[in-house]
């Protein structure tokens, strides 16, 4: 159970959030942006709707308002290396190189060789040979 | 029996045959006649494909001339006569070889030489003596300069390498470039999956 507004089962709340990227996948925007705000309020101490917002955001081209997002879930939970990493990647697509690279590598660095690790990891690598 | 019957059968047993000998028709299987229906062949090969293949490559229209000549001398130089390359050379496909017997009447005159390359319709079962008639015939004309030929085969040889150098470096660059494509490929491809599956963790692991 996930503590929020009311207890919510886990399983829920990822199906929420599942239904929200099936709407961005969809090219409905607007409707992912409901489920995840809805999410986000209904559990208001998860970083993971916010970065789902944030990706969101990304995905159409507003990377400043992705940036602000992962902010905000970054200040919700601030050992949350895929909140980090997001920040970097916001970053980085905001041109912002050297600002993007130390927060990827400290993303990189809060954990070993989780999937969040991994995704910076790959973002820096992109990085050393121009991809990105 | 008597002896004059024994002589009798003995005179009817034997059987002398009267027919001339007449030199063996084989056909030419030689290893220069082999070696020039082969070249001629080759020739006919690379030039039919670069013809087609001419508008679609950089130069190719021009390569495909300069094998023109060089076919034309190099089966003008095979076929044991020295006619030059008749027709001003390069790229003239004119008659010959095709439908109408080289060489007209077969008189061996130096001025019916074919002016057009052998293709891969050309009919090579034909007797040898088609080509030899063509080919073979004395030389009687102007231009008729074996070094021209040469000269012009070289030329042609030359033209062509250089093209060639020319596109092994562009084909080398176009290589690079894919590599170079392929590695951003991978690497984007890598970034975007291992996105996805930090997402899946993360909506596998609300809190």
């Amino acid at each position: 159970m996930v503590d929020g507004l009311v207890e919510v089962p886990e399983e829920q709340v990822s199906l929420l959030l599942e239904a929200g990227y099936l709407y961005l996948e969809m090219q409905k925007p607007r409707e992912a942006e409901e489920v995840f705000e809805g999410v986000s309020a209904l559990v208001p101490a998860s970083e993971v709707p916010l970065i789902c917002l944030g990706n969101l955001f990304f995905s159409q081209g507003r990377y400043e308002r992705a940036l602000k997002f992962h902010r905000r879930a970054l200040q919700k939970n601030a050992g949350s290396a895929l909140a980090k990493a997001h920040v970097g990647e916001a970053l980085l697509f905001l041109g912002r190189r050297d600002e993007a690279k130390s927060t990827l590598q400290a993303a990189a660095g809060m954990e070993s060789d989780g999937p969040a690790a991994a995704f910076a990891n790959r973002l820096l690598d992109g990085m050393a040979a121009g991809v990105v | 029996m008597t002896d004059s019957n024994v002589q009798q059968v003995r005179e009817s047993s034997l059987k002398l045959s009267t027919v001339a000998t007449s030199t063996r028709q084989t056909p030419k299987t030689d290893f220069g006649s082999v070696m020039r229906a082969g070249l001629l062949r080759a020739g006919g090969v690379a030039q039919d494909g670069l013809n087609v293949a001419a508008p679609f490559v950089p130069g190719g229209a021009i390569v495909s001339a300069a094998l023109a000549g060089a076919n034309t001398a190099a089966a003008n130089t095979l076929g044991g006569g020295v006619g030059g390359a008749v027709g001003g050379g390069y790229g003239v496909t004119t008659s010959a070889f095709q439908g109408s017997p080289v060489g007209t009447g077969g008189t061996g005159n130096a001025y019916s030489l074919p002016t057009r390359r052998p293709g891969l319709d050309t009919p090579l079962g034909s007797p040898a003596s088609n080509f030899q008639n063509g080919f073979g015939g004395p030389v009687a004309g102007a231009g008729a300069d074996p070094t021209d030929a040469f000269n012009q085969m070289m030329a042609a040889t030359r033209e062509m390498s250089e093209f060639q150098a020319s596109f092994n470096l562009q084909y080398l660059q176009l290589q690079e470039k894919i590599q170079m494509d392929t590695r951003q490929f991978t690497l984007i491809s890598n970034i975007m999956k291992t996105k996805h599956d930090a997402a899946k963790n993360a909506l596998g692991n609300v809190r």
